[in-house]
């Protein structure tokens, strides 16, 4: 009677064992990855990006550089950039898309900063031109000397940008300039472009680009390239400060880079792509390897120092070297950039929220 | 003490088969070709190049350990599965050939209890499959840490999830032999439990195809207690490609398959004790 008491104890236990294995693993999820970060680098032009580029160009008689020989042409181009290219071709020049960096987490927190501060900026402007830089505002470009605003001006006072700035006409643009005091010019064309310059000399170039009276370089700024939230080109010398810690990489990299295209995605965590070119293939290859080795050493850092957020981040960086040329990738973690630019003290005052 | 006996006769019986020694030879052999074929090119902790038989496999730079998670991970599915098939295949006959007539009565004559001898067979051959998982996991943590510097042991748990995962396997087909004492009945049993494993992982995706009724519901309560094969794969790809993984699931899929086993090893427990031989 036991021993059977015992045979049944054990089955017994096989039917309560199995209804806890149920149990334990009910119910099963068909991916166990922990959540997996997703980082899209911006390396290539994608389709909304070409509509909205589509959508961008206009009809321009440009004073168009064939070679030695320059020639008046009817193009099809975005103005902004054909403006831009002039200033371009000196340095460093960037393009913020505002209209979509206004819903990046990025953009939210460079706003809430420009719109809490005692005097904000924004105000001050909308009250001298009745320009709202939130509403009106599709994009910014800056180069050398250089500030180029486009959006919707047809409302706007310009004249109250400067004091006592007289309008003048030409062609297409209005020009806002005060003979009397050196300083400050502003010009707008065809009311959705609003040029900003320290000198006339940069505001007669980007007038006369736009006008057809200067020569225009497709070159300079290849259309195809504008995408990101913010893209552009940097100047060498300042993309190679921009290895701290690693002084040898950024001596290098001044030796061998002589273009740095640069595009960020700010949809989430902060993507950047860095195309970088140059003339010596063997150089480019060695900083491409050393670049690569300063990321990974980066990354251990991070991993170190406990900023398990930066490491896991910069588990997406690498570098694709190509033929005279390299592609950098690296992400940035949204908390990184909200410590460095939440307090608001990269305007100037710390005691914003 | 007396299931350690059976224990060390069930791993004594599965050196002296020349099966296992081909085994440990061809994941040996295996092991060399990935080692010599593989050329790593490491600069200053990042991977420059990697070439498999002289071809270009992956030109971008970028860390090591991030370079290598494919190879790490496809290697950890590689072993897992390995050892799943491998292991059923060949630890197939250990079960009937205990049962064999004659040695079942010889061993039963001993003092020696029917768990007993269930237990130390079953552990024995665990032992077995939980040794060549490690082979093939730290040969291939060794040969690509020689190479690059970089040593990834999350490969060893990987090594360690396929063991896990055999565990509840074997302990059905020990317990089929019981039933029916025929090594390719058992293989067939084992093989069964891998692929209904694969599927219970998949549960969930499968249950979502179903119009709710009698069907969906019995298939839901007979995949929920099965070892979750792929799931467990899933977890091991990823623990070898150092990716993250939830740790309170990999314990629930972990923690639930040792009960499988333990409940199979339970059932099997009483159909020995009222069987007559």
């Amino acid at each position: 009677m036991t021993g059977k008491r015992r045979r049944y104890g054990w089955l017994v236990l096989a039917a309560l064992l199995l209804l806890v294995a149920g149990w334990l693993m009910w119910p099963t999820r068909s991916d166990t990855s922990a959540q997996q970060r997703e980082i899209t680098f911006p390396n290539h032009q994608r389709s909304h990006e070409r509509q909205r580029l589509a959508g961008r160009r206009r009809a321009l008689t440009l004073l168009n550089k064939l070679g030695e020989t320059t020639q008046q042409e009817q193009l099809e181009r975005d103005p902004l950039l054909v403006a831009l290219s002039g200033a371009a071709a000196k340095g460093t020049h960037l393009v913020f898309e505002v209209e979509a960096l206004k819903d990046t987490p990025i953009g939210q927190i460079v706003i809430d900063c420009l719109t809490n501060a005692d005097s904000s900026p924004l105000d001050k402007v909308e009250e001298k031109t009745g320009i709202s830089l939130m509403d009106s505002v599709d994009r910014i470009a800056g180069a050398s000397g250089l500030l180029l605003v486009e959006g919707d001006f047809s409302g706007a006072k310009l004249e109250g940008l400067f004091d006592g700035a007289e309008a003048t006409a030409k062609g297409q643009t209005t020009i806002y300039a005060n003979p009397d005091a050196p300083g400050g010019q502003a010009a707008v064309w065809n009311k959705q472009l609003l040029i900003l310059t320290r000198d006339r000399e940069t505001l007669d170039e980007a007038i006369g680009l736009l006008e057809g009276e200067v020569p225009f370089d497709d070159k300079t700024i290849d259309e195809e390239n504008s995408f990101g939230e913010i893209y552009g080109s940097l100047d060498v010398e300042q993309a190679a400060g921009m290895f701290p810690g690693s002084s040898d990489v950024g001596n290098r990299f001044a030796e061998a880079a002589e273009r740095v295209e640069l595009h960020v995605d700010a949809s989430e965590d902060v993507a950047i792509v860095a195309n970088v070119s140059g003339g010596n293939n063997d150089a480019l290859n060695e900083l491409a390897r050393a670049v690569g080795g300063a990321l990974s050493l980066g990354r251990i850092k991070a991993r170190a120092e406990g900023d398990d957020d930066l490491a896991e981040l910069l588990d997406f960086a690498s570098v694709d070297p190509d033929e005279g040329a390299f592609e950098m990738e690296v992400a940035l973690p949204l908390q990184f950039l909200e410590d460095k630019l939440a307090d608001c003290r990269w305007m100037g005052n710390s005691n914003q929220p | 003490m007396t299931v350690l006996v059976v224990y060390m006769d069930v791993i004594r019986e599965a050196i002296a088969r020349k099966w296992f020694l081909a085994l440990a030879l061809s994941t040996t052999i295996a092991l060399a070709i990935v080692g010599l074929a593989l050329r790593l090119d490491v600069v200053d902790g990042a991977l420059a190049a990697s070439r498999l038989f002289g071809q270009i496999l992956d030109s971008d730079i970028k860390s090591i350990d991030i370079a290598l998670r494919p190879v790490f991970q496809v290697g950890a599915y590689a072993v897992y599965y390995i050892v799943m098939v491998t292991g059923v295949f060949g630890c197939s006959g250990f079960g009937p050939s205990m049962l064999a007539p004659g040695r079942i009565e010889h061993l039963l004559s001993l003092p020696v209890r029917r768990i007993e001898l269930l237990l130390g067979t079953y552990l024995g051959v665990v032992t077995i499959s939980s040794v060549i998982a490690m082979y093939g996991t730290i040969g291939l943590v060794l040969i690509l840490g020689v190479k690059t510097g970089y040593w990834n042991w999350g490969m060893i748990s990987a090594g360690w999830l396929a063991a896990i995962s055999f565990a509840p396997i074997y302990a059905s087909m020990l317990v089929s032999s019981l039933i029916v004492r025929s090594a390719p009945f058992c293989g067939l049993v084992g093989i069964s439990l891998v692929t209904a494993g694969i599927v219970a992982g998949y549960r969930e995706n499968l249950l979502a195809l179903w119009e709710p009724g009698i069907g969906r519901t019995a298939f839901e309560l007979l995949m929920a207690p099965l070892p979750k094969i792929s799931s467990l794969a899933q977890i091991a790809g990823h623990s070898a490609a150092s990716a993250p993984i939830d740790p309170g699931e990999m314990a629930r899929l972990v923690a639930g398959s040792s009960v499988f086993a333990a409940a199979v090893l339970a059932f099997g427990a009483w159909l020995f004790e009222k069987k007559d031989f």
